[in-house]
């Protein structure tokens, strides 16, 4: 001891400024801590004033203070930053008590505080210890706290709650009303008020378990669902537009009744989370299981002419990571894109390590989705749906995997081209052909769309007016294409290229019969591609001819076409649109593409129908169709490499019975599919093994500049390991985050679940777990309730709900006091109940329930409900919204149609999601606008009509009209005061004018209208 | 340090001097901790981490009472804007065709365009080798600095010495919905907030009946970027900005329904102040009274908003000067409404135009038909707001910005690989030119240079931030002290990397 207090002396001393006070504080230190403790003492310290230069972002000097060993590593100075035991030699010490401003640190900033200094001291001379930040650490078993009052709590959340109110000498507050409590409950399980007659039945049932009855009564609502599902849309950033310029729509809400059904169903949060990142992975996947994945393909999608599709592509991916590890961790990894994280202890490659993850999956800024999953509108037809896509999966893989396994084993020689064209001229003429045959057969273009025999001839003669102008064009003035050896056999194509051509290509006769050809497009940097593509292309038709030595051509009959990969395949045996039908009896074979981006050399094999024999002095000739472009600009093949094979096995009757069958089975199921009306719902879908993409560090996030090796999916190191056994892949990763020691998944599950019921979470700031987010109010409650949920309850989500709903926390009144104010203002300690303001959704819910418009209905497409006109205009759209009529029109919020440029206005005001990016915690304003909304919107004037309507029909008096409005808007009875003031108000409106029905009517209405615009109707 | 990061001069670090705003050791609260003002408690910061800036600890204290979100709070430093008025040009306009004269881009008109252009570029729709294309009007000297304009601007050209010109802004993004995010979020992707959603929280607005941050689109037409452009992202929305329309209701749900008369909206504010009172007695939550707070300023705001936007009370001359077109939410009607809102104290306020997208790929988007119709469309309200503001004192304090996206090439746009029928150019990120005006910006002048043909620049780039921090130093603001606790960041207007006020625009 008394070494003790002399070693706290000297370090007194050499603090210098402030002696008395400091030996004082410094005594005080020694003598009633055991140890300092880095994360409560030292990293504050750290990260108040050292890490922005010395942290994740900048290393300045070569010092950084996220990681130990950094921190006791040389700086640029050749002094050790911190030398564990001995803070006369750590060069922190040295610096933060320097005299000269230049040396001193902070640099150019305030002097840390005398106590600061001592803290580091003591801590250097401890040892200098590190530890990490306790989110990063797994929740720890706690007891139960003991209380004073030990019959207040009702489950045993409540005492670790009454514990921390008994150490600040609060008490908890009485239990609130029965109507309060319904209402309250209605609200926070299902989103609706109580009904009159619900709120009747609760008040006239004794028993004493009526409340917990209530509570399993909306656990158990359908509604319940619906309620939970807005959250999450939330969180998901569900839009039913795809953002950016165009914004079109995107079907995608048969996810949002997934996700309706899976709160209902009860699913686990373990179940729920993981079939949302990878039911397309899960053994046996479902229909259903790959519709949860549309998750992920909720991202924006920027559909405006001349974007580059791998740029977008990739913010895609990155908000998946950003929106995986904010949902599920509370984590702000969207800061280690461009650097290693500023304050948490997470590399730069980390980041793209996970991102890993995520990079293989198939879809690529495409504007149509890709890949989308064929969703029957009809119920009913989804088992037959699910059991066809899966036989085409299936037929699919075995037919690609055949082709590249005979493509691999046989030998192949290279067929230099000789001469070459691309040609603008004959594809515009057979374009303008095909057009003006199709209008001569009324032929719509495009069944999804229908049109009037006027609107097709208006298509028709537009179309073929603009086809006429390009033909002359083309004519008058050729493009400078052009096309160069390249020094391999193949030839390349640059200079001024067109989106309609022809490609020909003649090549040297081949020497040996012919049983197989592989048309290739090489990338020209096989070392880049992997990561960093090329443009892309898409070559409709290929056809093969024999050019004989006097110039005769004869065409060459394909057996079949094999690609290299499924989405090839896939778009071979699908029914071509039929203005491309037309072309297919000109050119009946199949394309290949790399839409939008080539990564790696793609071929096409085409197997004749017979062995080719090539006579002496005749060539061999491929003439290639590109029709479309990709993104508004030419996608023809870039470069072109050609072989031949002469081998027998492409011929033999094996490879004829391996493959004949399977891709006629293959049309015949794709046929089958496309009978069924159904709905193409973008989901998640995983490349093959040989064409996934590389993940490589990104330089400061720039896309177009990556560093350092291939990485491998991984997780960062402050986590628990994935196992060394499982598959590096997005199944892997979702069931890692509820792997038993993930130290954050459980926390922030039952964080957020605090925050809905009470208003605030446990940790403030749900959307940062990190050392920069704020301390929990109650540590050891949220370790409790965490692996309380994730242990007891095994992740159900209604089990915990019931219990944070029945808990005596939650059943107290929200009054307050100016004493509790003064004591608890913010009400993080609990000492009285909560009361929130209603959600965006709730306000409207609650105005269609109360006036008896609300249409019950649960699920389907989007709905438009009134909306000013001239919200929805923008430049290049000219979609209207047209207010629906009929139960349409009361539909709950959450099926109000979400465009995500122009969202419906009144949400917006009372502080809706932008549903842009995930959201993980609104912001509740009161303002101005909110008072308009609900005064003015005709919404609320036409649910202000009806609930007038429902207060005359009752044959009864001002009274007893004024109680039923009352108990329909507020779930309550109205105290003598309210009931005096609303009677003289609807005295005095029906008074302002003269008597007679339609003025009773107005004043009811206005009288509806005062309810739904009084703070205990808009808040619960 | 944080003084040698910035470039400053004498004269700026004098004005930072004049502090009047009152800084807070270490206080913050995170998300949601600025309106507890009223409920009596400040959430201490338990981490500090958030404090960006080693330089200095000291924070400016956004925090306000709950029940006037938007008051007015004094800025960092005295400021030489006290409200600004952007008129973005959705859709970028051709910088070649109005400011930038380049007589040997002329030159080479109809020429194939050098292979150095070219590579490693990328372009929206510009494929193979495209012509050079000349400037489609000409161009000539004016005012008294001697400043290049094309004959497009005869009305603005009067106005020529109060403009000063920045010749070389710098974008990242070629594609429209980005570009103008990035201008007016300071981000290329959705969902960040918007320029006068910082300001409307950083300053609040001096009319607590008008919203403090006012959108007006031309034709009621959004901009490629949608309503994401006067988000307020992860600030409140309290900082949104309102679209105001000179057509219908000025306010989305301004007006009574029908049956409601003012009146008797005054008995209905009152009984649900009445019970309101009651229920704050009963409970004791402090957001009632911010609640009657709220509906009582509604009350007033359907008035002063409705009165505001009223053009027609306007004198006739007026009218006139402006080129005012009853009955259309033209850009005229636009501009005269735009002073009468600035007048009225309204911080931040928003015009968009558009259809300046001159692709040549139809005759509204070509340089030779619709540009022209564009000019017509701004050239002569512009400039009456100018004039106007300046003849009612009201041009020093406030900031006039004018520009777009990004500028446009000087090839003449091939799309698909073809000359096209009109005359256009394709989007150039490069380098292109906006202006600006009043509120402490230097008048007359040109800053930045691009090279002969228009394409790259060669002195002095500004970049978005940099224009976004001299905006913010304009209004009173180090724009790295303006700033909101989110995600354990400070997240600010001019986001992380480095950005330069730049000091040689200020007057």
């Amino acid at each position: 001891m008394a070494s003790g207090r002399s070693l706290a002396w000297v370090a007194a001393v050499l603090v210098g400024a402030g002696l008395l006070a400091t030996v004082h504080f410094a005594h005080h230190q020694r003598t009633t801590l055991a140890a300092v403790d880095f994360s409560r003492d030292i990293r504050p310290i750290f990260n108040q004033y050292c890490v922005s230069c010395h942290g994740g972002v900048r290393q300045r000097n070569n010092v950084s203070f996220i990681y130990r060993e950094e921190a006791l590593g040389k700086g640029s100075s050749g002094r050790a930053t911190i030398v564990p035991g001995s803070p006369e030699t750590s060069e922190l010490i040295a610096r933060v008590t320097a005299t000269d401003p230049e040396v001193r640190m902070p640099y150019h900033a305030p002097a840390l505080q005398p106590q600061q200094i001592v803290l580091l001291r003591q801590w250097i001379r401890e040892g200098a210890q590190w530890s990490d930040h306790w989110a990063f650490v797994p929740p720890r078993e706690q007891a139960l706290p003991s209380v004073g009052h030990a019959q207040w709590p009702r489950q045993p959340m409540d005492r670790f709650i009454l514990s921390a109110l008994e150490q600040r000498s609060l008490q908890p507050a009485v239990e609130a009303t029965r109507a309060q409590l319904l209402r309250r409950a209605s609200f926070d399980l299902t989103g609706l008020p109580p009904t009159a007659q619900e709120l009747a039945e609760f008040l006239a049932d004794t028993a004493p378990d009526a409340y917990e009855r209530q509570v399993d009564r909306l656990l158990a609502s359908p509604h319940y669902g619906e309620r939970w599902a807005a959250l999450w849309m939330d969180l998901a950033r569900y839009a039913d537009s795809r953002g950016y310029e165009a914004d079109h729509d995107r079907v995608v809400w048969p996810w949002r009744d997934w996700v309706i059904n899976a709160f209902n169903r009860n699913l686990s949060y373990e179940q729920f989370v993981t079939t949302q990142l990878a039911g397309d992975l899960l053994p046996n996947a479902s229909l259903d299981d790959r519709i949860a994945t549309t998750f992920q393909r909720l991202t924006p999608v920027n559909d405006e002419g001349g974007t580059d599709d791998e740029e977008f592509r990739l913010v895609a991916v990155m908000d998946r990571v950003a929106t995986t590890w904010s949902v599920l961790n509370g984590l702000t990894m969207n800061c280690v894109q461009c650097h290693s994280h500023p304050y948490d202890p997470i590399r730069h490659a980390e980041y793209y390590k996970f991102l890993g993850f995520y990079n293989t999956s198939r879809d690529a800024d495409l504007s149509d989705d890709y890949p989308t999953l064929s969703v029957p509108k009809d119920h009913s037809q989804r088992g037959a749906v699910a059991a066809l896509a899966a036989r085409r999966a299936q037929l699919l893989h075995d037919v690609v995997s055949a082709g590249r396994a005979l493509q691999a084993r046989a030998q192949w020689s290279a067929l230099p081209v000789e001469r070459g064209t691309m040609q603008e001229v004959p594809a515009l003429e057979r374009n303008l052909r095909i057009y003006e045959q199709a209008r001569q057969q009324r032929l719509n273009p495009d069944p999804d769309l229908k049109r009037t025999p006027r609107q097709l001839e208006k298509f028709y003669s537009s179309s073929i007016k603009g086809w006429r102008a390009d033909l002359q064009r083309a004519r008058e003035q050729a493009l400078s294409v052009a096309l160069v050896r390249d020094g391999a056999g193949g030839v390349q194509v640059s200079g001024t290229i067109p989106v309609l051509s022809e490609f020909q290509v003649q090549t040297v006769a081949p020497t040996k019969i012919v049983t197989a050809l592989r048309v290739e497009s090489p990338v020209l940097n096989p070392a880049l591609a992997g990561h960093t593509p090329e443009d892309g292309f898409i070559v409709d038709r290929i056809s093969v001819w024999i050019v004989q030595a006097d110039g005769r051509e004869e065409r060459v009959a394909i057996r079949y076409f094999l690609p290299d990969a499924e989405d090839n395949l896939l778009a071979a045996v699908r029914s071509p649109y039929p203005l491309s039908e037309a072309r297919d009896a000109e050119l009946d074979s199949s394309g290949f593409a790399a839409n939008s981006k080539l990564f790696r050399s793609r071929w096409v094999v085409a197997v004749p129908a017979r062995v080719l024999n090539v006579p002496a002095g005749a060539h061999l000739k491929l003439l290639l169709l590109h029709t479309t472009g990709i993104d508004s600009r030419p996608a023809p093949l870039r470069r072109i490499h050609l072989y031949a094979s002469a081998d027998p096995i492409w011929q033999s009757p094996a490879t004829e019975q391996q493959l004949a069958a399977r891709l006629g089975e293959l049309v015949g199921v794709q046929r089958q599919l496309e009978q069924v009306p159904s709905i193409a719902l973008p989901v998640m879908a995983e490349q093959s093994d040989f064409e996934q993409r590389q993940s490589l560090e990104f330089e400061r996030g720039n896309f177009l500049s990556k560093v350092g090796p291939p990485l491998q999916p991984d997780v960062p190191a402050i986590f628990p390991k994935i196992p060394a056994d499982a598959p590096r892949n997005r199944l892997t990763m979702a069931q890692w985050f509820f792997s038993r020691d993930q130290p954050l998944t459980a926390r922030v599950a039952v964080n957020r679940y605090w925050e809905q019921l009470f208003g605030t979470g446990l940790v403030e700031t749900l959307e940062d777990f990190g050392s920069a987010g704020q301390a929990p109010s109650h540590p050891q409650l949220l370790d409790w309730l965490a692996l309380h949920f994730q242990r007891d309850l095994h992740w159900d989500m209604k089990a915990l709900l019931r219990e944070l709903a029945t808990s005596a926390t939650y059943r107290q009144s929200a009054r307050t006091t100016p004493a509790i104010a003064a004591q608890d203002p913010r009400n993080r300690w609990l000492s009285h109940g909560p009361q929130q303001r209603l959600s965006a959704e709730m306000v409207r819910d609650q105005a269609l329930v109360a006036s008896g418009l609300y249409s019950p209905e649960i699920g389907g497409p989007p709905v438009k409900p009134p909306q000013p006109a001239g919200v929805w205009m923008s430049v290049y759209d000219d979609r209207v919204w047209e207010d629906a009529k009929g139960p349409e029109r009361y539909r709950r919020a959450i099926y109000t149609y979400l465009r995500r440029t122009a969202l419906y206005p009144s949400f917006v005001t009372f502080d809706g999601a932008d549903h842009i990016v995930s959201l993980p915690r609104r912001t509740v304003t009161n303002t101005p606008l909110q008072a308009l909304v609900t005064l003015n919107d005709p919404v609320y004037q036409e649910a202000s009509e009806a609930l007038a309507r429902r207060m005359l029909a009752l044959d009864q008096s001002l009274s007893a009209r004024l109680d039923y409005a009352a108990r329909c808007v507020l779930s309550r009875e109205l105290s003598a005061d309210e009931h005096k003031t609303l009677t003289n108000f609807v005295l005095k409106a029906r008074h302002a004018s003269a008597a007679g029905s339609a003025n009773e009517r107005a004043a009811y209405t206005a009288l509806a209208s005062v309810l739904f615009n009084l703070d205990a109707a808009l808040t619960r | 340090m944080s003084h040698k990061d910035i470039d400053i001069n004498p004269a700026l670090a004098q004005l930072q001097a004049q502090t009047r705003r009152h800084f807070l050791q270490g206080c913050a609260g995170g998300l949601g901790a600025m309106f507890m003002g009223s409920v009596g408690g400040l959430t201490p910061l338990t981490s500090q981490a958030a404090a960006h800036e080693a330089g200095e600890e000291a924070r400016l204290d956004f925090r306000r009472d709950a029940a006037r979100p938007l008051s007015p709070l004094p800025p960092q430093f005295a400021p030489k804007a006290r409200r600004v008025i952007f008129l973005h040009m959705a859709g970028a306009p051709s910088q070649l065709e109005l400011f930038e004269h380049k007589p040997v881009l002329t030159r080479f008109d109809g020429t194939d365009c050098p292979q150095s252009y070219l590579a490693g570029k990328r372009f929206a729709f510009i494929s193979g080798v495209p012509k050079l294309l000349g400037a489609q009007y000409p161009f000539h000297q004016a005012g008294s600095h001697g400043q290049w304009i094309s004959d497009r601007l005869p009305h603005l050209e009067r106005q020529i010495d109060e403009l000063c010109f920045v010749r070389s802004m710098h974008t990242d993004q070629f594609n429209h919905a980005p570009a103008q995010l990035l201008v007016q979020t300071g981000n290329a992707r959705m969902g960040y907030a918007s320029f006068g959603s910082w300001v409307t929280y950083g300053l609040g607005t001096e009319n607590q009946n008008l919203p403090g941050f006012i959108v007006l689109l031309s034709g009621g037409k959004s901009p490629d970027g949608g309503k994401q452009l006067w988000g307020s992202g992860y600030l409140p929305s309290v900082y949104q900005g309102v679209q105001c329309r000179s057509q219908g209701e000025p306010v989305l749900y301004l007006h009574n329904p029908p049956g409601v008369s003012r009146p008797l909206r005054r008995q209905m504010l009152d009984a649900i102040g009445a019970i309101n009172q009651q229920t704050y007695a009963g409970f004791g939550n402090p957001e009632t009274l911010t609640r009657v707070a709220q509906y009582e300023m509604a009350f007033r705001m359907q008035l002063d908003a409705s009165d505001a936007m009223d053009i027609h009370t306007e004198p006739a001359s007026v009218q006139a000067r402006y080129g005012v077109e009853t009955g259309k939410s033209s850009f005229a009607n636009n501009c005269l409404v735009a002073r009468r809102l600035a007048e009225r104290g309204v911080r931040f306020i928003q015009l968009y135009h558009w259809g300046w997208d001159s692709h040549g790929s139809s005759e509204n988007e070509a340089l030779n038909i619709g540009f022209k119709k564009r000019c017509l469309e701004v050239d002569q309200p512009m400039a009456a707001l100018l004039a106007d503001l300046k003849e009612r004192g009201m041009l020093d304090d406030t900031l006039i910005v004018w520009g777009g996206e990004f500028g446009r090439t000087p090839m003449r746009e091939n799309r698909d690989g073809q000359q096209m029928k009109y005359v256009g150019r394709d989007h150039n990120p490069g380098a292109y030119t906006m202006w600006l005006a009043g509120g402490g910006i230097r008048r007359g002048m040109s800053y930045g240079e691009t090279d002969e043909m228009g394409y790259e620049i060669v002195r002095d780039p500004v970049e978005i931030r940099d224009l976004h921090a001299t905006m913010l130093y304009l209004l009173g603001f180090d724009h790295r002290k303006l700033n909101y606790p989110y995600q354990g960041l400070e997240q600010k207007l001019t986001s992380v990397k480095p950005a330069r006020v730049i000091a040689e625009l200020l007057a």
